[in-house]
């Protein structure tokens, strides 16, 4: 009796799964079936149209319907990550270098922005860059708009300002906690044969953090090519972003052809900052953290 | 090489006052050390000087100028700091050449610079490297290079040599004090380590609690130490206490309280006064048998004892007082608890109260 | 001594822009949920006044009031997070344990499948699952919510408990089998009270990232579950004053969120809020 138990359990334990697959089996079956599996959908879908399913014929009606949004969503995209990346490094390399309170104090206040859902930015937004909404109120009061003919902002100024809003002090903090690494001795260094503020930052800061900046940078890319809520709030006027294309697509043709074409369009284009990133974070995982 | 001057340099933080009304000169050419324990001050002073701290009070001169409120990338200083700070992202040639770009010196003199200056410090042919793929040492140089290479008016160094294995300090020692000679450049070097400051320096000046407790050349300081805190801080020294009995030409007589004799040379001072008697192992000689004389023999008793390979570190009870002293190894064999000791006069320090 | 003073006004001119476009969204949002009459170009409203809050949380009724009460859909909005945080942290825990602590066959693939919905757009997917939620007759349903939910969420869930559980050494497991503790008994006793805070953060930012979720939601709920996010996005359609109190409501989870967690801060992880 007592061998036929440690004869099973012998037998057992080659055939079960080991410990840890087990532990990540219902995430990873969650993440397969909910995530991998309309993702592959979403390609296949793209080249179907009808009975054929091999066709680039949604990719060629895409293009002619929607090429105006998607040059749009690249421009927005590039701009917009440019843009976080230069200020929201200048505010963080600030706060570093300057002594002042005030520094501090904006670099922290801005972080608020960060865990606000771009559902809120959106109504915020709305509300402060109408025709007659609270910005364009000020400047009027300052006589800089003539309120019968204010700045227009539901177009790609006020999107990237909703962007920006976010990404800015996203870009600043992931930036600063690299910074605070940066040991004040090679500051100084620099100080003692004669550097100023400027070549302290462009050539000591800066070069000491590349990853961090790419990284940011890469996720601030994809984020802004991504987001379906803030253009769809925020846009009224031609063009906008392929999000909002894709959702109509959907909610009013129920074309999923077209719609998928341009969601692999999306993908292809945050796929090379997304490789990227994935790679280096892979690696990073695998071999140190 | 103007030289450097600190007139009633203070400098607080919060409560605690790091230095504290300090003035002091550094002739041109010369090499001056600040040495202290932790927390004395030396490094603020010098960061002071570098620019990176602005005193709360006083004034501080290079040369004619008044630089006090200067910025660093100003004064013209070479500062050489504690963990090197090699930029990690630039390669040893970047690193000295950096300086060099911002002063828009011209491709090819910014090359013979650097080379002449890895040349001082024996780091030719490693330009390319990066700080990362040298040793502690070789760090050092480069460190050192970068400062030298603007050829400063003063150059600064903020204990060097203390993040270095003891052989290559002692080695690099000699390296820097070399160079600052062959360069001729006034030098202000931090340090704890007394025998590092005794081997670089012109002068040292003791600090304490942010102000100078004594400056002189190594000489003076380790001779004629001029309070308790300077003659321990510099080798090794027991102390006995006690007052002035009697006075004969420079022959004077010291009473320890548990009735001692002691006979030291010192002049200047009156019956009565006050002194504490500081002993250095040299001055100390063990005996095995007591003397024919008894001019300032004693009777100890061995309390301790270390093997150091080349002396035995003693300590011994000589009436109240733990007097430390050493002895040639050799005699190991006929060590005994109950010796005598025999105190030199002419190498007692006298310390009057 | 001009130079110096014209650096200084340079400086407060641009920390005053600054602060200026911070705030100045969030003041507008403010003062549209206590305003009753504002008209342009006045800079603050002529009447202002707590109805549309009243409305909003169902203590009276105006029809002349353009606000509807928000208690269905929070209830929803908190349905669906409770569930959501639930069955997402039931996930994310093993899943965690499992990458912080073991050497896996493929640890490569499974990092990539949890590290892919951050950088590639999940629009796309919300949209292929809707014929495939209409054929299960999940769409338009909370389960249905739930589900899209969970997903959106696992990712969050499972990196900041992976990183609170890497967070604690090791060696300190060890030490308890080596005094006689099962792997279990480890894992209880040891591990999870010391990275309970961690994994506490990993809950609570879970279930703010289900409050304030939309565009799944929207592409899935439609038309018949309304979460207060939903409901915030079609009032702004047509009242300002609702729509900024709704805002408002959101707001106060995120906040609630981000004062909590100063200590326990992951960059990239939480500044993936709210797509």
């Amino acid at each position: 009796m007592r061998s036929g138990r440690s004869e099973a359990k012998r037998k057992g334990g080659g055939a079960s799964l080991p410990l840890p697959l087990l532990l990540l089996l219902p995430a990873t079956s969650f993440i397969l079936v909910l995530y991998i599996y309309p993702l592959v959908l979403s390609i296949t879908r793209s080249f179907t149209l009808g009975p054929e399913s091999l066709t680039l014929a949604n990719y060629a009606k895409a293009w002619a319907l929607y090429k105006k949004d998607i040059i749009f969503t690249i421009e927005v995209a590039f701009l917009g990550t440019l843009l976080a990346i230069i200020l929201g490094l200048a505010l963080a390399c600030y706060a570093r270098i300057s002594r002042s309170r005030v520094a501090h104090f904006v670099n922290s206040l801005s972080r608020l922005t960060i865990f606000l859902p771009y559902v809120i930015v959106g109504q915020m937004m709305r509300s402060f860059l109408a025709p007659h909404g609270f910005l364009n109120i000020i400047l009027a009061n300052m006589k800089l708009v003539d309120l019968d003919s204010p700045i227009q902002f539901f177009n790609i100024r006020g999107l990237l300002l909703g962007f920006l809003w976010k990404e800015i002090p996203f870009v600043s903090f992931l930036v600063s906690s690299s910074l605070q690494v940066i040991d004040d001795c090679y500051l100084e260094a620099a100080r003692s044969v004669g550097a100023k503020t400027r070549h302290v930052v462009l050539n000591i800061l800066i070069p000491m953090i590349k990853p961090t900046i790419i990284i940011a940078g890469v996720l601030t890319f994809c984020t802004i090519v991504s987001t379906f809520t803030l253009p769809y709030m925020l846009v009224t006027e031609s063009p906008t972003m392929v999000t909002v294309d894709i959702a109509h697509r959907v909610t009013y043709f129920r074309d999923y052809g077209v719609a998928n074409a341009l969601g692999v369009l999306l993908y292809l284009l945050a796929a090379p900052m997304a490789v990227y990133y994935l790679r280096r974070m892979v690696r990073e995982k695998i071999y140190g953290y | 090489m103007p030289q450097v001057k600190l007139l009633d340099v203070t400098k607080h933080y919060g409560k605690v006052t790091a230095v504290d009304h300090l003035s002091l000169t550094i002739e041109d050419q010369e090499m001056v050390t600040l040495l202290g324990p932790s927390g004395c001050g030396k490094t603020t002073t010098l960061r002071c000087i570098a620019g990176f701290i602005v005193p709360d009070a006083g004034h501080i001169f290079i040369g004619d100028q008044d630089v006090t409120y200067v910025p660093p990338e100003r004064r013209d200083i070479g500062f050489v700091f504690q963990n090197f700070a090699l930029w990690p992202h630039m390669t040893v040639y970047q690193n000295l050449a950096f300086g060099l770009r911002l002063r828009r010196l011209r491709r090819d003199e910014i090359k013979a610079r650097v080379h002449e200056t890895l040349a001082l410090v024996r780091m030719t042919g490693l330009e390319d490297r990066y700080p990362r793929q040298l040793s502690g040492g070789q760090q050092q140089r480069v460190a050192l290079a970068r400062a030298l290479v603007l050829h400063p008016r003063v150059l600064l160094l903020d204990e060097p040599l203390s993040n270095l294995d003891a052989k290559l300090r002692e080695e690099m020692r000699f390296e820097i004090r070399e160079l600052q000679r062959k360069l001729k450049i006034t030098a202000v070097y931090v340090t704890h380590d007394q025998a590092e400051a005794l081997v670089l320096s012109d002068r040292i000046a003791i600090l304490n609690r942010g102000h100078i407790e004594q400056i002189g050349t190594p000489q003076e300081i380790y001779q004629r130490p001029k309070s308790q805190f300077v003659a321990s801080f510099v080798g090794l020294c027991s102390f006995v206490e006690g007052y002035v009995e009697g006075t004969s030409a420079e022959r004077v007589l010291v009473r320890t309280e548990d009735g001692l004799a002691i006979e030291v040379i010192a002049e200047g001072l009156s019956q009565g006064q006050a002194v504490t008697l500081a002993l250095r192992p040299e001055s100390v000689e063990v005996l095995w048998t007591k003397p024919a004389h008894n001019k300032n023999v004693f009777p100890a008793e061995l309390t301790r004892f270390a093997y150091l390979g080349e002396t035995l570190d003693c300590w011994l009870k000589v009436g109240k007082w733990d007097i430390r002293a050493h002895l040639p190894v050799p005699q190991i064999q006929t060590l005994s608890s109950q010796l005598w000791v025999q105190l030199n006069p002419e190498r007692i320090i006298v310390i009057p109260h | 001594m001009g130079i110096k003073c014209f650096k200084l006004i340079f400086k407060v001119f641009i920390a005053a822009l600054f602060l200026f476009i911070l705030i100045g969204p969030l003041s507008s949002v403010v003062l549209w949920s206590i305003a009753i009459k504002w008209y342009w170009p006045h800079v603050l409203p002529q009447e202002i006044g707590l109805a549309y809050w009243k409305q909003a949380l169902g203590l009276q009724r105006d029809w002349a009031i353009a606000a509807v009460s928000i208690w269905d859909a929070f209830k929803a909005s908190m349905i669906v997070a409770v569930v959501a945080t639930i069955v997402t942290m039931a996930l994310a825990i093993p899943a965690a344990y499992a990458l912080a602590r073991f050497h896996l066959p493929f640890k490569a693939l499974f990092l990539l499948l949890f590290l892919m919905p951050k950088v590639f757009p999940q629009q796309p997917i919300f949209v292929n699952l809707l014929p495939v939620f209409t054929r299960w007759g999940l769409a338009g349903t909370l389960p249905g919510v739930m589900l899209i939910h969970i997903l959106v969420c696992l990712l969050f869930g499972t990196w900041i408990s992976t990183s609170a559980f890497k967070a604690i050494p090791e060696s300190l497991e060890e030490a308890a089998r080596s005094v006689g503790a099962t792997k279990w008994q480890a894992f209880w006793r040891i591990l999870m009270p010391l990275a309970a805070p961690g994994l506490l953060v990993s809950t609570v930012f879970v279930f703010v990232t289900s409050l304030t979720e939309f565009t799944g939601t929207f592409f899935l709920g439609l038309p018949f579950v309304t979460t207060l996010p939903m409901l915030l996005y079609s009032a702004s359609g047509y009242n300002m004053q609702f729509a900024s109190v709704l805002a408002l409501v959101l707001l106060v989870p995120s906040l609630l969120f981000m004062i909590m967690t100063e200590r326990i801060f992951r960059p990239e992880y939480l500044g993936s809020v709210g797509r």
